[in-house]
């Protein structure tokens, strides 16, 4: 369904792929602390030098296509002017590495999570940390906004996801997976291993989660029922990604006929399912490289994608 | 989306109980809220501009000095992206708020303006009521409308809009109510309510509703008629309630309704005699709530709508009250196997409680309850409250390069 136009490759792991609001141009972050900024040629516009550490994640502006915030394992979230080629501020405040970040529809809030445990919020405006959130007992893997900007979800390595209030920064909910009981979370006492998430992302509407755990599945969520309505899995039950981050993401285009969930694997390969009847539609294999990473453009036109072998692909959708 | 994972009891409180939050950047003389509720515009003594995004309960723009005199009302578009301010030095500004730096209009009147406010149906239009002058409405050009020729010193001293913009409605320092027609500016029924000056005029969202505040002490709360479907010689405005304070006497400030008319909102006068807000229900007429916490007597009241927020600005250090609904945090949030209770209980086992049950059989169980259809691209029209959610509002842009002070 989809093929290839456009292949990068930078030297090492490129850990996020962003395109910009206005999609006119498209951002990766890698290992080495560099923020790079490519139109769809592939031509390198700007780069972004000032993290000391690799960059875990990066989000544009959703109101200025300029506007970039990376985080890093250097512990600072930094906020560029690509135009400029400069950085505009640092936030620090987190004491572990930065693993990241999200803008508020507005732009004008920043939230980060951290492998220090905690969730802040950064007022832009005036530069000001604003709450920590600290609820979770291991790093901090992924956070997702409603589109109301009130909810923050986060998924952490502790197995849960919580969401909280954005304005208030009171947690408003918990799920937990684990296998014995039936979606809610009964057992915290006996041995139950409640296995890492490792991404979050909401349904267009604000009302699923969908999260990608390391035991292998992806699942969506009811998170008003509390309940799994939907489980993705590799070719053949098998896992999806056991060790690394691979993020999921929804495709709704005329071109489907129902939603479809697209995620990369830690195998190279990038799975399209079908959200009903979470059959597989396609998979793609782009080497043995984890892919960490994937946006979409215009409504699934367009996919990017971005691997730990620090290739970056831009895929079309075949007509 | 949060409100519907609250509790829903304190969701659907109706009016607000307890004092949030503050804001005192500069001695604000007015302030109002936008259409959504995300924002309040606050004007103050020196003839800046500021306003606060409510999300994060700070500044997020700054527009200093743009009047040289105390700013008297402010008024946002119904998309929010234009604000009207108009000021004690003889000028009104219209601004488009995706720049700040210049107004998109300026206009010199022949004196000070008591206040300002945009037509809902167009953010270009607005009227205007003038210190000892005809009130002014713009559209395209200045228009000084007549109001009552017939008598002399008859000065307008409010105007405001019906919710559908269809009308003006202005109160004068004679106690008469007269209503212009925004389609032609011409007048199209006037009467007489009270002996003194009108000093507010509110009509609530809904339109059902009118309350008035004149100089005599007391607030008329009137049943408005159908504008659009009646003639206007059958209009009647018959009034409902009065609302007076009979032992003290006191004079209001400022009156404002909620969103369906069914509260109604006072700040009261003098300095020794009370600080708060009075809060009656409106269809008997009875004092449900005092709203206590400010530290001066307190001027305007707004109602923020979606947001179940009363504001009230401070006469004597000009800081901005906020009233809001608290929601207690819900420990059992964090954790979901534990359960709030009131009382001690004892325990009864359930049956199946500590069954072993086959994993595969509850996979395959867990399997087939999956095969639902699932929506994830319809949004929900109305939040918790019932408000809407369909229509967007303008997001002020922020600039990155420079910081604020909060």
């Amino acid at each position: 369904m989809y093929s290839e136009v456009l292949k990068i490759n930078q030297s090492c792991s490129v850990n996020a792929v962003k395109v910009s609001p206005d999609e006119k141009t498209f951002a990766t972050c890698n290992s080495d602390g560099i923020i790079t900024i490519y139109d769809f040629e592939g031509t390198k516009l700007h780069e972004l030098k000032g993290h000391t550490g690799g960059i875990s994640d990066i989000d544009f502006s959703p109101i200025n296509s300029n506007i970039i915030a990376s985080c890093s394992d250097d512990l600072t979230i930094r906020i560029w002017s690509i135009n400029k080629g400069k950085c505009l501020r640092i936030l620090k405040k987190h004491t572990y590495h930065v693993t990241t970040i999200r803008f508020n529809s507005k732009g004008n809030i920043l939230i980060s999570g951290s492998a220090d445990e905690t969730i802040s919020i950064w007022d832009l405006s005036s530069g000001k940390h604003l709450k920590t959130l600290s609820a979770h007992s291991d790093p901090i893997s992924s956070i997702c906004l409603t589109p109301d900007d009130s909810i923050i979800v986060s998924g952490s390595y502790d197995g849960l996801m919580r969401l909280f209030d954005c304005e208030s920064g009171q947690c408003l909910k918990t799920l937990i997976f684990n296998s014995s009981s039936f979606g809610t979370a009964t057992a915290s006492t006996n041995e139950v291993v409640n296995f890492p998430i490792s991404h979050v992302e909401l349904s267009p509407n604000g009302k699923f989660i969908l999260s990608s755990s390391l035991d292998g599945y992806i699942r969506l969520w009811d998170y008003m029922d509390n309940k799994v309505i939907k489980t993705f899995s590799g070719k053949d039950n098998s896992p999806i990604s056991e060790k690394f981050n691979c993020s999921a993401k929804f495709i709704i285009s005329n071109k489907f006929e129902t939603p479809v969930v697209v995620s990369g694997s830690d195998k190279g390969d990038l799975i399209f399912w079908d959200v009903q009847t979470k059959r597989i539609l396609n998979i793609m294999n782009f080497g043995n490289e984890p892919i960490f990473e994937i946006d979409t453009i215009n409504n699934g036109e367009a996919l990017l994608i971005c691997s730990r072998s620090g290739d970056i692909r831009l895929l079309k959708l075949n007509t | 989306m949060n409100l519907s994972l609250q509790d829903p009891f304190a969701v659907a409180k109706e009016y607000p109980d307890s004092l949030i939050q503050t804001f005192q950047y500069g001695h604000s003389t007015t302030f109002q809220f936008n259409k959504k509720g995300d924002y309040l515009a606050s004007g103050t003594s020196d003839g800046s501009i500021v306003i606060y995004d409510l999300s994060i309960n700070g500044v997020i723009c700054l527009m200093e000095s743009v009047h040289s005199r105390p700013i008297t009302s402010l008024s946002w578009s119904s998309c929010g992206q234009y604000l009207l301010s108009t000021s004690q030095d003889w000028t009104c500004k219209l601004w488009d708020l995706n720049n700040c730096e210049t107004p998109l209009k300026s206009i010199l009147c022949d004196g000070p303006i008591w206040s300002g406010m945009i037509n809902p149906n167009n953010s270009q239009e607005f009227v205007l009521s003038l210190f000892e002058d005809k009130p002014i409405y713009y559209r395209n050009e200045v228009v000084k409308l007549e109001t009552e020729p017939e008598i002399t010193k008859h000065l307008t001293l409010v105007s405001v809009f019906t919710p559908d913009g269809q009308y003006i409605f202005m109160g004068t320092n004679k106690g008469y109510l007269n209503i212009i027609s925004t389609k032609d500016l011409k007048l199209v029924h006037s009467f007489k309510l009270a002996n003194s000056n009108i000093k507010n005029l509110v009509i609530s969202p809904n339109g059902r509703k009118l309350a008035v505040n004149s100089s005599d002490r007391i607030i008329r709360q009137i049943i408005v008629p159908d504008l659009i479907n009646d003639d206007v010689e059958n209009w009647e405005f018959e009034v409902e309630h009065k609302y007076q304070d009979v032992v003290n006497k006191l004079q209001w400030n400022s009156v404002s309704f909620n969103h369906n008319g069914e509260f109604l909102v006072a700040s009261t006068f003098g300095t020794q005699s009370s600080q708060d807000l009075y809060i009656w229900e409106t269809s008997m007429g009875s004092l449900i709530k005092i709203l206590e916490g400010s530290s001066e007597e307190l001027i305007e009241v707004k109602w923020n709508y979606p947001r179940c927020m009363i504001a009230s600005n401070g006469i004597e250090y000009g800081i901005i009250y906020l009233w809001s609904v608290e929601f207690p945090q819900k420990w059992s949030a964090l954790a979901p196997d534990f359960v709030e209770i009131e009382d001690n209980i004892e325990y009864q086992e359930k049956e199946d409680e500590f069954d072993i049950i086959d994993e595969d059989l509850l996979n395959k169980k867990r399997m087939e309850e999956e095969d639902l259809k699932v929506d994830i691209i319809t949004t929900e029209k109305l939040d918790a409250r019932g408000f809407d959610l369909t229509s967007k509002s303008f997001i002020i842009p922020i600039n990155y390069e420079q910081s604020l002070a909060n």
